[in-house]
């Protein structure tokens, strides 16, 4: 394959402003699955993503496209996801790749993540091609977004292509677009192997399958490769493209994305963000690699079933492959015994991984109140960081807490910026900047405490702006903060795992509504069981769960045993997620139910 | 307690008069040609089934629905002829109809007691007219009274009552009213259900949109703490988590139920657990006719099951704890070559300290008091 006919984009966007859409067209127009193969978003392919109707993984592809100058081109495509908390995989897509294509809807305009996955993008040196997607929508309105796009992101809105990934209108001109301004990729065949491990899975036959792009040399099957981080070598075994199903090749050159095979066993043995390059002749240095996710949310995981804590840590190690952001270590509770201190980028991440593990893992597991990273700065001088509530050393020890923040940026109509200033002043914002783009869009940055962003915050902004409004974060610094810790205790006992960190004046309401909210979600029990909320000794709120009085008596059908059995054993399957808490049963739900309280 | 049952009979009469609000047990409302072709495919059932249990001798016959009483005199005669001479009865075998006072008369009556039948168990649910119609009821409570007088007149003396709690607009005051009046009756047996909302019923719709005043979940508890005390009180111990009779008078069939015993089941959405098989009868009332009609004799299931020894040992557990006395724990190790601490040592420590059952000095595992109202826990616990 001629390097010079390789072009290596990915579609980068907001949320839902239709890349993985757009992919799909792509795919057929270049006819790289047949009709037969070919569904909606084709390249969600993990359940998940179809459940949800979002894009969760960065995900590759190789086409060949026949050029209108009737030259070919061979073309690798990357999806990404728009969600804030998958950015890192947008990152790690696009240091694959030689140029974007930057979606946005018709008809939203520009959106926080659009402005986010750009800079993202030009700090790559990634060739940008503005793609506005959905212009079939009567409300499509492609005049104001050019102007959006002059105005906020200093675009040539002359360059940017209209299409419908509905219709098929306008991806001719992408794919010429492609071919013609992005650039090929760089590299030198007889330079020592330098290729970068963008993303990597599990695969239970064939051990880690690391996915990389050749920057200089060429990998080819049987050769001996070294990890450059680890030291560690192997044997490549197998050598794939994705069409988007792996297909064997026998080499790769530089320019070209593809996924090595080589019996790594281990799943230290590869590692996101590494170099491989050839033991007989190595390169030299290794490529930058990737600046590692930084956690922004952290909680623990528990196993339902301790026995299953093993297999949890199986678990971890290999879904980590799959999911660089994702970072876990052991931590022990009192209330619920062994499991692992996870970190994610957000609470989004968070859900997803937790139903990754039990789907792909068949585990059952309970997640603690999620929880920032604080800066606890003692009297002695020293400081610690915590990211569980429940190691808050003794106050008298403290000189004083520092919270992260971060600075938001608020992409929002004109009429309702009132609103959203509202919104932000009350979650304890501090205003930094606004800026009018158009009359549709304004932008509003407020510095905020992470720890609000994580609550409601989300859904506050959408029902004040009528879902008009889109938001993106970037973790800032420490702020000290008037801190302290609310404990929850059940049945007089506390429950490290339902404490949290909040801020000294909204401790009472906060106290006082997680206890309404906790009364309603835990399931009557056998006895009555108080729940109070609690700041060092002092209860400041309580509220009673009323002991169970019957679930029993339904009439019997002659002798119909399998089918009291398949009832019971309904009910109880709906107990599957609750640990118990002493002689306390307590839901999954009761855990989260900080994220739904002011 | 009597010696105990062995192998019982279970055939199931899917037919009613009118469908109450509440019901989804297997029943329909159906014209006498098509519950005369039922009978014709039911007859070829029966001969089949007789001819897997030819060597036994059953112990119990129950015959339920539905409504078996609304079947004319002539079907229920050749309904019991066609039974008694199939298959053999023990002696002193409990013989059960299930009869609705809205259907019954003398001569049904004496028809069914020339059969030898020696027990009623007649749905009335209530003595308060305003719920019996909102159930959808067809009788009323004169009825009730004169049934039982007729009853005892052709010389039933074993006779059982269904009642329920738990129903709309019911109070406390009511239910009270309703247990002493069943008291004063003199029947030999009553069984007590709360009213279960069942999907795809009017009831469960009703529900949804608001329009029932159901008692909530303490009150409903307070009904059925007041029955365990009322009627024990009054000479009617419990002795199964629904069910109260005077001593010796313990339903012998459900027994057979609770204690993992053989029963065949014949009918349209009948279930039966014989020779380790358990299996339900279709509940296609056209498939059921069309599989046993014109001697094709193939039986269609709606689920048939071989339970392991571990399924058994489950449902053992599930069904034996309903009984108040428990399950006997020399028993339960002699069958299944395991003691219950062997087999549920996890569940059993668990339940023991949450004391909902205990162990009595003769070897019982048994409810505690708050076992018995929180059943399910009990029962579920062993399911694995
Ligand atoms: N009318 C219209 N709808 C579109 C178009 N492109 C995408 N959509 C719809 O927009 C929704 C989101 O499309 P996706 O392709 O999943 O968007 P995405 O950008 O991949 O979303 P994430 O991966 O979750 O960030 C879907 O319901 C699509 O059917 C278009 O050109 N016209
Ligand atoms: S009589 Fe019994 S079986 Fe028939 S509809 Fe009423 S409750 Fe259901
Ligand atoms: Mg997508």
């Amino acid at each position: 394959m001629k390097q010079d006919k390789i072009r290596n984009f990915c579609i980068i966007a907001h949320i839902d402003h239709g890349k993985s859409t757009l992919a799909d067209r792509i795919l057929e127009k270049t006819h790289t699955l047949s009709e037969r193969d070919m569904s909606e978003q084709v390249l969600d392919s993990m359940d998940l993503e179809r459940e949800r109707g979002i894009t969760i993984k960065l995900q590759a592809v190789r086409l060949a496209y026949t050029a209108s100058s009737g030259e070919e081109y061979t073309l690798n495509l990357i999806d990404t996801p728009g969600h804030v908390d998958f950015s890192y995989e947008v990152s790690r897509s696009l240091a694959a790749c030689e140029g974007a294509l930057l979606v946005i809807d018709a008809s939203q305009g520009i959106e926080a993540q659009t402005l986010a996955n750009l800079y993202l993008a030009l700090e790559h040196d990634l060739e940008i091609i503005p793609v506005i997607n959905k212009i079939d929508l009567p409300s499509a309105d492609p005049q104001r977004v050019m102007n959006e796009l002059e105005e906020s992101l200093g675009l040539d809105a002359s360059e940017a292509i209209l299409t419908s990934a509905k219709t098929g209108q306008g991806i001719d001109d992408i794919l010429e677009a492609i071919v013609k301004r992005v650039p090929a990729p760089g590299g030198n065949e007889e330079n020592p192997l330098q290729a970068m491990i963008f993303d990597s899975h599990f695969d239970v036959y064939r051990g880690a399958v690391a996915y990389i792009r050749v920057m200089e040399g060429r990998l080819s099957v049987g050769d001996k490769i070294k990890m450059m981080a680890t030291g560690r070598t192997f044997e490549v075994s197998e050598l794939g493209v994705f069409r988007p199903a792996m297909v064997s090749v026998s080499s790769l050159g530089p320019g070209e994305v593809g996924c090595v095979i080589a019996s790594m066993k281990d799943v230290k043995d590869t590692r996101v963000g590494d170099t491989i390059t050839l033991s007989r002749r190595p390169a030299p240095n290794s490529l930058a690699g990737y600046r590692p996710a930084k956690p922004m949310v952290f909680c623990g995981l528990y196993p339902v079933d301790n026995e299953q804590y093993q297999d949890l840590r199986d678990a971890l190690d290999r879904l980590q492959l799959n999911d660089a952001a994702l970072s876990y270590e052991p931590e022990t509770s009192a209330a619920l015994g062994f499991g692992y201190r996870c970190g994610f980028l957000g609470l989004l991440h968070m859900e997803i991984i937790q139903e990754r593990l039990e789907r792909e893992f068949k585990l059952n597991l309970i997640t603690t109140a999620p929880s920032v990273e604080y800066h606890i700065h003692m009297n002695n001088g020293s400081e610690v960081s915590i990211d569980n509530p429940s190691s808050l050393p003794k106050v008298i020890d403290i000189d004083f807490i520092e919270e992260p923040f971060v600075m938001a940026t608020i992409m929002v109509p004109e009429e309702f910026v009132g609103p959203v200033m509202e919104l932000c002043q009350d979650k304890r914002g501090i205003f930094s900047n606004m800026e009018y783009i158009t009359t549709e869009r304004t932008r509003l940055d407020y510095e905020l405490p992470l720890s609000e962003i994580l609550m409601d915050f989300f859904d506050r902004l959408k029902s004040r702006t009528k879902g008009y409004a889109s938001l993106d974060y970037e973790l800032m610094g420490y702020r000290r903060s008037e801190m302290v810790k609310l404990d929850i205790l059940l049945n007089g006992k506390a429950v490290d795992a339902l404490s949290c960190i909040v801020h000294r004046e909204k401790a009472q309401a906060r106290g006082r509504n997680l206890t309404e909210k906790l009364k309603e979600v835990i399931p009557r029990q056998q006895y009555e069981v108080p729940i109070q909320a609690a700041i060092g000794s002092k209860v400041i709120a309580r509220e009673t769960v009323r002991a169970l009085r019957k679930d029993v008596l339904a009439k019997c059908y002659g002798g119909d045993i399998s089918r009291k059995r398949k009832l019971l054993e309904k009910q109880k399957e709906g107990k599957k997620r609750m640990k118990s808490l002493g002689t306390i049963d307590v839901p999954q739900e009761a855990f989260m139910a900080i994220l739904e309280v002011d | 307690m009597q010696t105990m049952a062995e192998k019982g009979i279970y055939v199931h009469v899917p037919f009613c008069a009118r469908k109450c609000q509440y019901c989804d047990f297997h029943s329909v409302v159906a014209d006498e040609t098509f519950v005369g072709s039922y009978f014709d495919a039911f007859e070829q059932e029966l001969l089949v089934r007789s001819r897997e249990a030819a060597a036994d001798s059953f112990d119990t016959l129950f015959i339920g629905g539905g409504t078996p009483s609304i079947l004319t005199i002539s079907r229920l005669d050749r309904l019991l002829r066609m039974l008694t001479s199939s298959f053999t009865f023990s002696s002193s075998a409990e013989i059960t109809v299930e009869v609705n006072p809205s259907s019954l008369s003398l001569a049904k009556l004496r028809c069914l007691r020339s059969w030898g039948v020696n027990r009623l168990s007649m749905g009335v649910q209530s003595f308060e007219p305003n719920l019996l119609e909102a159930l959808g009821r067809l009788h009323t409570v004169e009825q009730v009274f004169q049934s039982l007088r007729s009853a005892r007149q052709v010389g039933f003396d074993n006779i059982s009552m269904d009642l329920m709690f738990g129903l709309p607009d019911q109070t406390m005051a009511q239910w009270q009213a309703t247990l002493a009046t069943a008291v004063q009756l003199g029947i030999q047996h009553l069984s007590a259900y709360a009213l279960i909302l069942e999907e795809a019923t009017p009831f469960y719709r009703w529900a949804q949109q608001g329009l029932l005043a159901l008692p909530d979940e303490d009150t409903e508890a307070c009904m059925f703490e007041t029955t365990m005390q009322y009627l024990p009180d009054h000479g009617m111990p419990q002795y199964e988590i629904s069910n109260y009779a005077r001593l010796g008078c313990e339903s012998q069939h459900n027994m057979l139920y609770w204690t993992g015993k053989p029963y065949l089941a014949l009918g349209s959405g009948a279930a039966g657990y014989w020779r380790g098989r358990r299996y339900v009868n279709t509940k296609d009332m056209a498939l059921y006719v069309s599989g046993w009609q014109n001697h094709a004799a193939t039986e269609t299931l709606e689920l048939e099951e071989f339970p392991n020894r571990y399924q058994q040992m489950d449902e053992y557990m599930m069904t034996g704890m309903r009984l108040l006395r428990g399950i006997h724990g020399p028993t339960f190790a002699k069958r299944f070559g395991m003691a219950i601490s062997e087999a549920y040592p996890a569940q059993l420590q668990r339940l023991l300290e949450r004391n909902l059952v205990q162990w009595t000095a003769d070897g019982y595992l048994q409810l505690t008091y708050a076992g018995r109202v929180l059943g399910n826990h009990v029962f579920s616990a062993w399911l694995r």
